[in-house]
C-alpha cells in the first residue's frame, strides 16, 4: 500500500515538473511568436520633425512651417551674424493667422536682420552668411529642429543702355551718346563699377559730359566714383564725330537663301534677281574689297531627276523595276547620268550601292564611274554579265581618300545599240551612316542648288575684280518653280558656308532667307525633300534645319544672324508666315521686326516691286553701319541678372 | 502608429514631387503623345499587432478649381483644374498635397504653404516683368477621381495643345482665388520682394510702393500702383493644359 502511495506521489511530482516545463515552453513560443511578428515591422522610434524652412526675404529672414505637427510657440531660434549671437523668441515674432499661440503650417517668423544686427544691415561685403539655429523643447533636453547657414553676400542688379541723338548722322557731324547705369535694385548701393564703351572705327572722340567723369577714350573704360543709390541712375555722354562707315576688319560669310517656288510669277522673279543683282553691283551698300563672300541658294523645284546634274535622255519606265513600281532606262546611243555632287570631304567612307539588269549588252555598253575632284574613274564594266533579264545587286565601299572631297558624284554611262537594254533601281550613296541619295525613282522632289558661290566679291585697284560678273550670274538665275522645301535651303547654305566658304568659327556668318510664302515639304536627305504639301511638316522641317546651321556654323548671337526679308501679306497660295518665322526661324531669338535691325530679324514689304530698296537698305545695315556697344566691367557685388549689363546701339552714317 | 502615418505622408509628399516633376517636363518639352504615369500611394499599412487602422486616402483632378484675373491691356480671365490628395488619417494630422498651377501646395488643418513653387518669376529693368506659366490640368474621359483606399493608384498625364503665350500690358492688378491663399499670398509676396518691387503691409500706407497685397476670403489680390517715371508692370502669360485621368485603365482620346 505504501509502496503504491509513493508510486502516485512520485508520478504527481513528474507531472508538476513535465507542466511547468511544457508552460515554459509555451510561454516562449508565443513570445518569439509575437517578437517575430512585432519585428516583421520596423519600429520607428523617432517623433515626427515639423518641416520648417528659412530664406531671405529683402532685409529680412523668413522663417517658415511647411509640414507636421505645430510647434510650441515658447521655444527660440538662435542667429550668429559677424560673429554675434542673438537668441529670438517665436512668439514676438509669429504672424499667428489663427490666433491659436502655435507656429502652424503656412505661418511665417519673420526677423527683422536690421533690428537684431544692432539697427545696421547685415549686408556688407565682409559678411557672406547668417547662422540660424532652431530649438524645441521636447522631452527631457529638447531638440533642434532647423540649422544651417542663409547666403546673404550682397547682390545687386546694375543695368546698362545706350542711346544716341541722331541714327543716321552725315559723315563729318557730331552725335552724342549717351550711357546710363542704373541699379536697379539689391542689398547694398553699388560701389566699384566700371563700364567698358570703346568707340567704334568709323567714330572719332570729341569729349565727354560731364567733363569731370572719369571716362578714359584710349582705354574706354568709364570709372563711377563713390555710390550708385538704389533705383538711381547715373549717365555720360560722349561726343564723337562720324568719319566713316564700318570697317570690316574680318570677311564676313552672307547666304543668300532665296525661294524661287511656283508662288512667285516670272516678273516678279525677274523684279527679284533684278534687284539682288543692282544691290550686290551698288558698292555703297555691298563691299567690293574682297569682305564679303557670297553665297546665293535657291529653293523650289518638283522633278523627278532633282539629284541628277547631268541627265542626257535617261528616263523613268514602268516597264521594269527592282522595288516599287518604276526604275530608269536609256535609248541607244552613249548617254550619261550623273548624280549631283556631294560633300564626302569628312567621310570615314562611301557606300555605293544599286541594282541594275541588263538585256543583250556587252562589256562597255554599261560602265561606273566615280568622280573624284579632277577626273571619272572607271570603276566597274557592268555591261558583259552572265545572268541577263534579272536584277543584279551593285554595293562598294570606298575607303580610297582621292574621293572624300567636296564635289563627289557617281556617272553611269550607257552606250546602248539594238534592242540593248539596261535598268537602274534603287541607287543609295552613303556618307559614313549618313544618306547622301536614296533614290527609288519613285517621286518628284523639291530641293535646293546653289546659284552663286561661295565666293568674294571684289573691286580692287589692280585686280579686274569679278562683281559685274556676279551681277550678271546673278541675272540668269532660273527660277525653279514647284514647292517650298525651305529646310533644304537652309541646309545647303550651311554646307557650303561650312566646307565651300572660307568659314572660321570667330567670322561672321550673315544669313538672309528671301520668301513669300511657307514651307510645305518634309526634308529626306543631302537637300532633297518630299513633296508633302503639308505645312506642319515643312515648318517642323525648316525649324530643324536651322538647328542644324546654327549648330554646324556654331552662330553665337553676339555677331552672327539668321534674317529674314518677308515678301507679300497674302495671295493666291497665301502670304509668309510672319509671326513663325520671327519665333522659330530667324537667329538669335527672340527675333524682331525691322525696324530696327537687331539682329534676329524679319523685314516685311507688300509686293516685289519694294525688294531693290529693301536689299539695299539691309545690306547697308549689315556691312556699313556702325554697331557700337556698352558692358558693365566691374562691379563689387554679384548681380544677379547679368541680361542687363550689356547694351548696343547701331549707327547708320550717310554719305 | 502616428509615427508610420507621417512616413506615409513623407513618402506621398515624394510622390507628388514625382507628379509635379512629370507635369513640368511635359510643360517645358511642349509635345504632345508622349503619356507619363505617376504612382500615387493612397493610404499605409496597418501595424500588424495590437488594433491598428489602416490610414486611407483620396487622389481626385478638381476641374476649375483656381481662377486666375488680370486686370490689364488686355483683361484676361483663366480657369485652371488642379489635382488633390486627401488623406484620412487615424493618428498624425490630415494632410492634403495640392497641385496648382504648377506649384504642390501642402495644406493642413492649421494652414496651408507652397512646397514646390510654381512658374511665376518677377525681373525690374525698365519695366516691371513678371512671367507666369499657368499649368491648367484637364480630366481625359471623366475619370477625375481614385477609389478613397489605401493601395497604390496612378495618375497619367500628358500636353495637349494650348493657346500661344501673350503679354498683357500696363497690368493693374492680378488676383487669384484659391481655397490655399496663404500658401499663394507667401509666395508672391517673397517673389515680388525679392525682384527688387517694394511693398507696404498697410495698403493705407503704400503712396511710394509699387504694389499691395491682400487676402479677402478665398482671394489673393495684388493691386500695382502707379510707378515713377511711367513704368509699367507687363506680364508674359503662358497657358499649358494637361490632360490627365485616374483610376484603372486608360482612355486614350481620338486625335
Amino acid at each position: 500500500m505504501k509502496k503504491i502511495i509513493r508510486t502516485i506521489k512520485n508520478k504527481k511530482a513528474v507531472s508538476e515538473v513535465l507542466g511547468t516545463i511544457f508552460l515554459l515552453g509555451v510561454s516562449v513560443l508565443v513570445f518569439s511568436m509575437l517578437y517575430v511578428i512585432v519585428l516583421y515591422e520596423p519600429l520607428e522610434t523617432n517623433e515626427p520633425y515639423p518641416d520648417i524652412a528659412a530664406f531671405i526675404e529683402g532685409e529680412r529672414v523668413i522663417i517658415e512651417h511647411r509640414g507636421g505637427d505645430s510647434v510650441d510657440a515658447n521655444n527660440e531660434f538662435r542667429f550668429n551674424i559677424a560673429d554675434k549671437d542673438y537668441n529670438i523668441d517665436i512668439k514676438n515674432n509669429l504672424t499667428d493667422l489663427n490666433g491659436d499661440g502655435k507656429w502652424n503650417l503656412g505661418e511665417r517668423l519673420t526677423i527683422d536682420l536690421i533690428d537684431i544686427h544692432g539697427g545696421q544691415t547685415p549686408y556688407s561685403l565682409e559678411n557672406s552668411s547668417v547662422n540660424i539655429t532652431g530649438l524645441e523643447d521636447f522631452g527631457d533636453t529638447g531638440r533642434i529642429i532647423l540649422t544651417g547657414d542663409l547666403d546673404i553676400t550682397p547682390r545687386c542688379d546694375l543695368g546698362v543702355k545706350i542711346t544716341v541723338d541722331n541714327e543716321n548722322p552725315k559723315i563729318g557731324e557730331n552725335i552724342n551718346i549717351t550711357i546710363t547705369v542704373t541699379n536697379y535694385h539689391g542689398d547694398l548701393d553699388a560701389t566699384g563699377i566700371e563700364i567698358k564703351f570703346k568707340l567704334p572705327d568709323g567714330l572719332l572722340y570729341i569729349t565727354h559730359n560731364p567733363i569731370d567723369y572719369d571716362y578714359i577714350n584710349e582705354t574706354g573704360i568709364w570709372t563711377i566714383e563713390g555710390q550708385l543709390g538704389m533705383r538711381e541712375s547715373i549717365s555720360l555722354i560722349i561726343t564723337a564725330k562720324v568719319i566713316g562707315t564700318q570697317a570690316i576688319t574680318q570677311p564676313i560669310q552672307l547666304a543668300m537663301i532665296l525661294d524661287g517656288s511656283g508662288s512667285i510669277s516670272s516678273n516678279d522673279w525677274n523684279t527679284m534677281r533684278t534687284g539682288l543683282a543692282n544691290a550686290v553691283e551698288n558698292s555703297s551698300v555691298f563691299p567690293h574689297d574682297g569682305s564679303v563672300e557670297l553665297t546665293v541658294v535657291q529653293f523650289g523645284g518638283n522633278n523627278w531627276d532633282a539629284n541628277w546634274e547631268e541627265n542626257s535622255n535617261w528616263y523613268r519606265t514602268t516597264y521594269q523595276e527592282h522595288s516599287g513600281w518604276r526604275s530608269v532606262t536609256t535609248n541607244t546611243g552613249n548617254k550619261n547620268f550623273i548624280c549631283k555632287p556631294f560633300i564626302t570631304s569628312d567621310a570615314s567612307y562611301i557606300t555605293v550601292d544599286f541594282w541594275y539588269r541588263i538585256h543583250h549588252t556587252e562589256n562597255d555598253d554599261l560602265n561606273l564611274y566615280y568622280f573624284n575632284g579632277q577626273t571619272y574613274n572607271l570603276i566597274d564594266k557592268l555591261g558583259d554579265g552572265p545572268d541577263e533579264n534579272q536584277w543584279l545587286h551593285y554595293t562598294d565601299t570606298i575607303t580610297d581618300p582621292q574621293y572624300f572631297i567636296n564635289n563627289f558624284k557617281i556617272r553611269f554611262n550607257s552606250d546602248l545599240s539594238g534592242n540593248e537594254k539596261i535598268y537602274i533601281d534603287d541607287v543609295l550613296i552613303k556618307k559614313d551612316t549618313t544618306d547622301l541619295l536614296n533614290e527609288g525613282f519613285e517621286k518628284t522632289y523639291a530641293y535646293s542648288r546653289v546659284e552663286i558661290g561661295p565666293v568674294l566679291i571684289t573691286d580692287i585697284p589692280g585686280d579686274p575684280g569679278n562683281y559685274q560678273d556676279i551681277k550678271n550670274n546673278i541675272l540668269t538665275i532660273q527660277q525653279m518653280q514647284g514647292w517650298t522645301p525651305l529646310e533644304c535651303g537652309i541646309r545647303l547654305a550651311a554646307d557650303q558656308l561650312y566646307y565651300l566658304g572660307d568659314y572660321e568659327k570667330d567670322k561672321r556668318q550673315i544669313v538672309n532667307i528671301v520668301t513669300d510664302g511657307v514651307p510645305n515639304c518634309e526634308w529626306l536627305f543631302s537637300y532633297s525633300s518630299d513633296t508633302v504639301n503639308n505645312v506642319d511638316i515643312g515648318k517642323t522641317s525648316s525649324e530643324n534645319a536651322i538647328e542644324y546651321m546654327v549648330t554646324k556654323l556654331d552662330l553665337t548671337g553676339d555677331k552672327d544672324e539668321i534674317d529674314s526679308l518677308a515678301v507679300g501679306l497674302g495671295g493666291m497660295y497665301g502670304g509668309p508666315d510672319i509671326d513663325w518665322l520671327q519665333s522659330s526661324i530667324v537667329h538669335p531669338q527672340p527675333g524682331n521686326i525691322a525696324p530696327p535691325y537687331t539682329p534676329g530679324w524679319v523685314k516685311t514689304i507688300a509686293n516685289w516691286q519694294e525688294f531693290e530698296n529693301a536689299m539695299n537698305e539691309i545690306f547697308y545695315i549689315q556691312f556699313k553701319s556702325i554697331k557700337s556697344s556698352v558692358t558693365v566691367l566691374k562691379l563689387d557685388l554679384e548681380d544677379p541678372n547679368p541680361n542687363n549689363d550689356f547694351n548696343d546701339i547701331t549707327i547708320l552714317p550717310k554719305d | 502608429m502616428k509615427e508610420k502615418e507621417s512616413e506615409h505622408m513623407n513618402v506621398l509628399g515624394d510622390q507628388f514631387a514625382q507628379l509635379n516633376y512629370a507635369i513640368s517636363t511635359h510643360v517645358l518639352n511642349g509635345k504632345e503623345n508622349i503619356p507619363m504615369t505617376t504612382t500615387i500611394s493612397l493610404g499605409s499599412k496597418e501595424m500588424p499587432y495590437l488594433m491598428s487602422v489602416r490610414a486611407y486616402g483620396k487622389l481626385s483632378i478638381l476641374q476649375d478649381d483656381l481662377i486666375i484675373s488680370i486686370n490689364g491691356t488686355p483683361n484676361k480671365n483663366i480657369t485652371v483644374g488642379t489635382i488633390e490628395y486627401s488623406s484620412y488619417n487615424n493618428y498624425f494630422i490630415d494632410q492634403n498635397f495640392i497641385f496648382e498651377s504648377g506649384g504642390m501646395i501642402l495644406s493642413q488643418q492649421s494652414g496651408n504653404v507652397m512646397k514646390i513653387k510654381p512658374g511665376f518669376s518677377a525681373l525690374f529693368l525698365d519695366d516691371f516683368l513678371i512671367d507666369f506659366t499657368i499649368v491648367n490640368i484637364s480630366t481625359i474621359g471623366n475619370k477625375d477621381r481614385s477609389y478613397v483606399g489605401f493601395g497604390p493608384t496612378s495618375i497619367q498625364t500628358e500636353y495637349i495643345k494650348s493657346p500661344d503665350p501673350s503679354s498683357i500690358d500696363n497690368v493693374s492688378y492680378i488676383n487669384i482665388t484659391t481655397k490655399y491663399p496663404y500658401a499663394w499670398y507667401n509666395f508672391l509676396n517673397t517673389t515680388l520682394i525679392n525682384a527688387g518691387f517694394t511693398y507696404d503691409p498697410d495698403p493705407a500706407d503704400a503712396d511710394d510702393k509699387n504694389y499691395t497685397i491682400e487676402i479677402i476670403d478665398n482671394n489673393v489680390s495684388i493691386h500695382f500702383l502707379d510707378f515713377p517715371e511711367n513704368d509699367r508692370v507687363i506680364l508674359h502669360i503662358t497657358e499649358s493644359k494637361i490632360g490627365a485621368q485616374i483610376a484603372p485603365g486608360v482612355i486614350e482620346e481620338r486625335k
